[in-house]
């Protein structure tokens, strides 16, 4: 049997988007009432649900916590059913630890943590389903919901992935595209200042090449954040017509 | 941008696993009509606005064509007939096709590419309106089939909405009767294959070339059944996994048509199963992947030495005759030979191609239906359907297999092309291409399109990462009449009076990128084919013989491999570069050789011949003392009339001192070169090797030594080299080349490997722990890889992913390997050929042979004069046998009285035998010394020089 | 606004009990009444069966997923059925990091209980092959917002989910004894029984239905009764807390009941509309 033709002559991809094109992106944000922030997002299949708690008062030891800012905690678990088989171990496993530390990092990046010393903000979140790019799809949720909780940020976290097939670069990878193996890289951008908050890159992929990957995965990060302004604008426009009533 | 896309879900679930896709449908996907007011224009418009195509009686207007799955893989022959224009491709069908047949799917692709064809490829399964999902209980064959309607329905409406002056009609091609049906009932205009076809007014040679299928079930049934029914895939691979059934590739045995092996696909363990019988053999062709069942040990058989061929006279399906023909291999039988026996159940992958081969016309007079006789004789004869049969006769023809019906004593297939006439130089040139598959058709449009734009200069942009050396004193040397010059060489003397030598090879990989369709056909053909009159390129000529070839006077792109030298060859320095070189000069090795040899030139070209002449020397004389070999294997060359192109002589070719100079400079600069790379990439650099000999295959040359008092030692390289240099015999002087020619046939065949998957790196012949192929890119895919991996090492260009993936480069070395082992034997076959030319013209002579092999009834000559080996035969059908007495020992054959030893003088009589037209031979018989009680003539003897299995056999 | 919320927070007790005085709760609702309550089935195609349900702010989301395993030894016939609660941390900011916690785990293991008695699946329905092959069905819960009476949105999350299970039919090759899945052929579970759950906190012996977070901090103890569609109970849960008397309880079970008929019409309408589609 031949094997997947990701790219075909006619340059689609086999869900039938071209090279450069997002999945289709939904989201929500304040779903729930308890959380100081929450938002649910999905990139084509893959669902994310943000939560966000604090600024408060640190928990646990104090001892691992910075003195002059917050301290960003941020733990990332994936829904045991959200696979096509089943994860046995939702939360606590390596690769999940691994991604939440990669979220705090690229969080640590862009909250302004200065401003809130002594003190501790809480992201947790979940994926739901799982189509590729979950780490991109954990960070945007992550985002709108710390736009909801209102912590102030030096600008929008978008991140995208991106990958590159036979000389082409694909953004926004699917799962079936991750799992063909070819090299991909995982962007989180600050789109206005287009500072990089965390780039990740797995595969060999020559040096030469790396701009064009790099380049795919900026395209797509700041449409993103496009997409994510007009999320953020209608439900500010939508909070402020249920406080005129 | 897309503007809307509709949101589906395709669900998939293996075994529990439930794997979601997303799937969107676009709203932006062109029909590919040129100037379409609706699509908004492709930028590349595939169809025509007003398609022209053949004229057909049944739709007279314009028209486009959409054919189904089953039809372009059956059909195919016929889409690509230039006739055939302005075709819609779905999706759908393609992505069937890629499924079913890589070989078809290869085929279509290369017809898309072609703008004259007009075909356009249409992305249905994303567009948001033809579209379709699965509806419950069809299953996915009708699913596709409704696909297909549904385009076909959208583009007669979109048609319709243009509202062109003319109407263009769009016609479905099936050959599905209840598909055709459905088409008709909702509209649709439809026809099969062959009621379009047969409907074009002027092409009705077209019709022959129509694939015969007859619809299952359709099928009048006449006769009985033969065979057994096959089992579909899925029984099959329920029976391998249950141990029921073994799988393997199916070889026919070539001179047994109801015999055959099967080589079963174990994990290391190689296991034959012997097929004997029509009914066993089940339909299977050579080199099937098939299912065997292995037989009750009580059914067992041993491989039978009769030789059978299926009879020219024999047209019926008379299966009778054949059982008669059956039981006589069995009863030909020893229990102590017996082995695995089986009998073929199903196919699990065909692997038919077309069939070069000759007609023979059923007897029947205005018959239609007539068996074609492939060459290759493996491959059944085969039943085809043509009204050109008296055209045909004689010629050399392509026929391409359909099917083989149940009932049917032969395949059934269809004319595909003619070759020419038989015997003819052209034609028979091309049978041996095609029959050694050595790909041959002229550089597609695709692939032309990524050469370089005339008229070509050298950029800025180019000289980056690049050095100027076009002040250095390059020349090339090369045999006469070479136009892909791919290197060349200079030598001066540095200021610190240390002498700077350069190798300079075409950068090839300059202009071949990775994974274009340039690079990618380059890639399959692998190596450039040199027949006796012919060259097949491997890349395009503008590459070939113009822009890589390294010629005088112009600028050329070089990769360049620089050594700092001392006077006694030491390398002291080596480095490599891309480079721009200005050749001053090129030679013929004669040229150089003269220039070297007369005191009165001393220029700068010949000083630095000297230079490199005195060089290669020394590097000779090292690289012998370790114990490299030399050896030697007849080469003949042919004397061309300038007019007719036919042989007028035969000479073997003479080896200068510059021969081995270039040749001493291309190994130093292929093994600095493996190093290097492998160095930079230990797990993915291309290198080749040559592994030394297991030592019994030595055993026929220490016997044959033996047998004239002289002794050869075999422990290593550097002692058999040894040996051969001290084994001189003065009454007879032409015994050392006999030795060296005989050791050459011990030894094992070099291979490209990939050094991750491989730890023997040894090259056994050249008696170095590295090696590669760098210096002929040109002629070699290898070489443009070990360019590309030498540019990245030295950061003068880039890398992609292929290229650092070791079972790709693996994959590729496969194919490589394969290509080189195809081209020599197309070589061979092609000297063959004109050697038969030649003794044609000739007629019948005598020549004196020296013997290289004794066999069991036979002895194997080979005639200096000539280069030609031969085999006589002292065994003949049909006459009494002589007394024959052989021993293994010596190894030694006694013929009546006359008893025969390797490397003996003999006198053969050499002529043609043209009795076969398909398989002409060279005969061979021995006229000294006579043989008591026969005759010459009599005892006409044959040779098969053009027989390549024997050969074979003879080497291993 | 301001001085309701400080007292709300120093004296809860007290400001909840003067609400009550006027037989109403903080959130304005009457003390038998339900919060309102939103399902919506399907959304996870991962799954093999999934719901969402929403009960005033609480929101629980169950995925099913099914899996092949060997029947247990001593019931050769039988498939199995693993459910599992999860209360992460992204719930609520009372639950802290670590391993499962107490009340995760009581509801597991309430859940487990139910299915068992209630036989809302016949596990015989679940056998493929006797002896040797088998569906097993995790059924896994998340709590994504915790606001009270986590239970009863367990427990109608898991049902819901279990109504929008499909199941490719399954045929053991005879000569592979391989498992042969049938992918076209997609059947629902049968369910026999409807198990509905409706709880109740007790408080200055007043009964409470369908209690908050807050509510149930404030508690003295809590009932969960578990009824099917006939009306007979499956589960009856009272752990510990101020005593009830049989009065009481004939009231706790009364109010299940007709909470069972508002449950059955809202999955109903449900999937009515979703066959619809």
């Amino acid at each position: 049997m031949a094997g997947l033709e990701l790219l075909s002559e006619q340059g689609f991809r086999l869900d039938g988007r071209r090279a450069g094109e997002l999945r289709q992106l939904r989201a929500r944000m304040g779903v729930f009432a308890q959380a100081d922030g929450s938002a649910y997002l999905e990139q084509g299949n893959t669902k994310a649900l943000a939560v966000v708690y604090g600024p408060h008062e640190l928990r646990g030891s104090r001892g691992k916590a910075p003195h002059a800012q917050a301290l960003v905690n941020c733990q990332y678990s994936m829904a045991t059913f959200s696979t096509a088989e089943r994860k046995r171990r939702p939360h606590g496993d390596r690769a999940s630890a691994e991604m939440s530390l990669h979220l705090k990092q690229t969080f640590e990046a862009a909250l302004l943590t200065r401003l809130f010393p002594r003190s501790q903000i809480d992201i947790y979140v979940q994926i739901l389903q799982a189509d590729g790019g979950n780490y991109c799809a954990a960070v945007n949720a992550a985002t709108l919901a710390l736009l909801d909780a209102g912590i102030p940020m030096r600008d929008y976290v978008c991140a995208c992935s991106a990958g590159f097939l036979e000389d082409t670069a694909l953004a926004d990878l699917n799962y079936v595209e991750e799992a063909a193996g070819g090299p991909q890289l995982a962007l989180a951008l600050l789109p206005q200042a287009q500072h990089i908050a965390l780039l990740e890159l797995n595969a060999r992929l020559h040096q030469d090449h790396l701009p064009r990957v790099l380049d795919a995965a900026t395209q797509a990060c700041r449409h993103l954040h496009a997409l994510l302004d007009r999320v953020v604008r209608e439900h500010l426009r939508d909070a402020a017509a249920l406080l005129g009533k | 941008m897309l503007t809307s896309r509709t949101f589906l879900k395709r669900t998939r679930a293996g075994a529990v696993r439930k794997i979601v896709r997303e799937h969107y449908l676009r709203d932006d996907i062109g029909c590919g009509l040129g100037g379409c007011a609706l699509c908004g224009g492709e930028s590349r418009p595939a169809l025509e606005a007003r398609p022209g195509g053949a004229a057909s009686s049944l739709c007279p207007g314009p028209h486009f064509l959409l054919p189904d799955t089953n039809l372009l893989l059956h059909q195919i022959d016929i889409l690509e007939d230039p006739v055939i224009t302005n075709v819609i491709i779905l999706q759908t069908v393609l992505q069937e096709v890629r499924n079913r047949s890589a070989p078809v799917y290869k085929r279509i692709k290369d017809v898309i590419n072609k703008q004259e064809k007009h075909f356009y490829s249409f992305t249905n399964e994303h567009h948001k309106d033809t579209y379709i999902e699965q509806e419950k209980g069809e299953n996915s064959n009708d699913r596709n089939d409704r696909a297909i309607r549904v385009a076909v329905k959208w583009y007669s409406e979109h048609l319709q909405k243009l509202q062109m002056e003319e109407k263009v009609q769009i016609i479905l091609l099936t050959n599905d009767r209840k598909n055709k049906e459905k088409a008709v009932e909702e509209g649709i205009t439809a026809y099969t294959c062959e009621e379009y076809i047969k409907s074009l007014i002027a092409n009705p040679e077209l019709v022959d070339r129509l694939a015969s299928l007859n619809d299952e079930g359709n099928e009048i049934e006449t006769g009985r059944i033969i065979f057994a029914e096959h089992l579909p895939l899925s029984k099959l691979q329920q029976g391998i996994k249950s141990n029921l059934y073994l799988q393997g590739t199916f070889r026919a045995n070539r001179e047994n048509y109801l015999e055959a092996t099967v080589w079963i696909h174990g994990d290391g363990e190689e296991k034959e199963i012997i097929i004997q019988g029509l009914r066993n053999l089940n339909r299977a062709v050579h080199e099937d992947i098939v299912a065997v069942e292995l037989l009750p040990k009580a059914a067992w058989a041993a491989p039978s030495s009769v030789v059978l061929h299926d009879d020219e006279n024999q047209n019926e399906d008379d299966v009778e005759q054949e059982e008669e023909k059956e039981k006589s291999l069995r009863t030909s039988s020893s229990n102590s030979m017996l082995r695995p026996t089986g009998r073929v159940v199903g196919i699990i992958k065909r692997n038919w191609r077309p069939f070069c081969g000759m007609l023979s016309k059923s007897q029947i007079k205005e018959a239609r239906r007539h068996l074609f006789t492939p060459a290759d004789r493996r491959i059944p004869r085969i039943r085809i359907e043509t009204r050109q049969a008296s055209t045909l006769e004689g010629q050399r023809i392509i026929v391409a297999i359909d099917g083989w019906p149940r009932n049917s004593r032969y395949p059934n297939g269809h004319f595909v092309k003619n070759l020419g006439a038989a015997g003819d130089k052209e034609t028979e040139t091309e049978v041996l291409l095609l029959e050694h598959d050595v790909p041959h058709q002229p550089f597609s449009q695709s692939v032309l399109s990524f050469l370089p734009k005339m008229p070509w200069s050298i950029t800025d942009q180019d000289m980056k990462c690049r050095e100027d050396l076009r002040h250095l004193c390059v020349c090339s040397v090369d045999p006469p009449g070479c136009t892909d010059i791919d290197d060349a060489l200079h030598c001066r003397v540095l200021e610190n009076g240390n002498l700077e030598v350069g190798v300079h090879i075409a950068d090839v990989s300059h202009f071949i990128r990775p994974g274009n369709a340039l690079d990618q056909e380059s890639a399959k053909r692998g190596t450039t084919v040199y027949l006796c009159e012919k060259r097949i390129d491997m890349v395009p000529e503008l590459l070939s013989s113009n822009l890589c070839s390294l010629r005088s006077n112009v600028d050329r792109l070089a990769f360049s491999c620089i050594w700092e030298m001392n006077h006694s060859a030491e390398i002291l320095k080596t480095r490599f570069t891309k480079s721009v070189i200005n050749s001053k000069a090129s030679l013929t090795y004669a040229e150089a050789q003269m220039k070297i040899d007369s005191p009165s030139m001393n220029d700068d070209i010949t000083t630095s011949l000297r230079g490199l002449n005195k060089l290669a020397r020394i590097l000779k004389k090292c690289r012998i003392d370790n114990g490299a070999l030399t050896l030697s294997s007849p080469e003949v060359r042919f004397h061309m009339d300038s007019e007719t192109h036919d042989p007028i002589d035969l000479q073997t070719k003479e080896l200068k001192e510059t021969n081995s100079m270039v040749e001493e400079f291309m190994l130093l600069a292929n093994i600095s070169v493996a190093q290097k790379i492998y160095d930079e990439f230990s797990e993915h650099a291309l290198l080749r090797k040559h592994p030394a000999p297991p030592p019994s295959n030595y055993d026929i040359l220490v016997k044959a030594a033996k047998s004239k008092g002289l002794e050869i030692k075999t422990d290593s390289a550097k002692a058999l080299a040894d040996s051969l240099d001290s084994a001189e015999f003065p009454s007879f002087p032409y015994l050392n080349t006999l030795l060296r020619i005989l050791a050459t046939r011990c030894m094992m065949q070099a291979v490209y490997f990939c050094s991750g998957m491989d730890n023997d790196f040894h090259h056994y012949g050249l008696a170095s722990p590295i090696y590669t192929h760098f210096t002929s890119p040109i002629r070699r895919y290898a070489d443009i890889i070990v360019h590309r991996l030498l540019a990245v090492a030295i950061g003068a260009d880039c890398t992609y992913p292929d290229l650092t993936d070791k079972h790709k480069l693996a994959d590729l070395c496969r194919n490589l390997n394969y290509r080189h082992k195809m081209a020599q034997y197309a070589q061979r076959a092609s000297v063959a050929f004109h050697t038969q030319l030649f003794f044609k013209s000739k007629g019948v002579v005598n020549e004196e042979a020296y013997i290289l092999f004794v066999r069991k009834n036979a002895i194997v000559v080979l005639i200096p004069k000539y280069g030609l080996e031969g085999t006589v035969f002292f065994e003949e059908k049909d006459k009494p046998k002589p007394t024959l007495l052989y021993n293994d020992e010596v190894p030694s054959l006694t013929v009546e009285s006359t008893t025969f030893y390797t490397f003996d003088r003999v006198t053969v009589n050499i002529m043609l035998d043209a009795s076969n037209v398909q398989h002409q031979k060279i005969r061979m018989a021995l006229v000294e010394p006579k043989l008591v009680g026969t005759s010459v003539p009599s005892q006409a003897t044959q040779l098969n020089s053009n027989n390549e299995p024997k050969k074979k056999k003879l080497k291993e | 606004m301001a001085a309701a919320g400080g007292f709300r927070t120093v004296e809860p007790l007290e400001y909840y009990r003067r609400f009550l005085k006027e037989n109403c709760r903080p959130d304005g609702r009457e003390l038998g009444e339900f919060r309102t309550t939103t399902v919506n089935v399907g959304s996870i195609t991962t799954a093999d069966g999934s719901a969402l349900v929403k009960l005033g702010n609480t929101t629980v989301i169950c995925g099913i997923k099914a899996e092949f395993a060997v029947p247990p030894v001593d019931s050769s016939n039988k498939g199995y059925i693993v459910p599992n609660v999860d209360l992460p941390l992204l719930c609520s900011s009372r639950f802290r990091p670590g391993p499962p916690g107490e009340e995760a785990q009581a509801a597991s293991q309430f859940m487990a209980d139910v299915i068992e008695n209630s036989q809302v699946v016949m596990k015989e329905d679940l056998c493929i092959v006797d002896g040797k092959l088998a569906w097993v069905l995790y059924c896994d819960m998340i709590c994504l917002d915790y606001d009270g009476n986590l239970l009863d949105a367990c427990m109608c999350a898991f049902l819901a989910a279990l109504k929008n299970v499909q199941l490719p039919a399954v045929s053991i090759n005879e000569e592979t004894g391989l498992a042969e899945v049938n992918l076209k052929e997609k059947t629902p579970l049968t369910i026999r029984k409807e198990p509905v759950a409706a709880s109740f906190i007790l408080f200055d012996s007043l009964l409470i239905v369908d209690p908050t977070a807050e509510e149930e901090d404030l508690a003295t103890g809590t009932v969960t009764i578990v009824t099917d569609e006939e009306g007979k109970l499956c589960a009856v849960h009272k752990p510990g807390g101020s005593t009830l008397t049989g009065a009481k309880l004939q009231d706790c079970i009364s109010r299940a009941v007709t909470r069972h008929k508002e449950v059955k019409k809202l999955l109903d309408k449900l999937i009515k509309s979703k066959k619809a589609k």
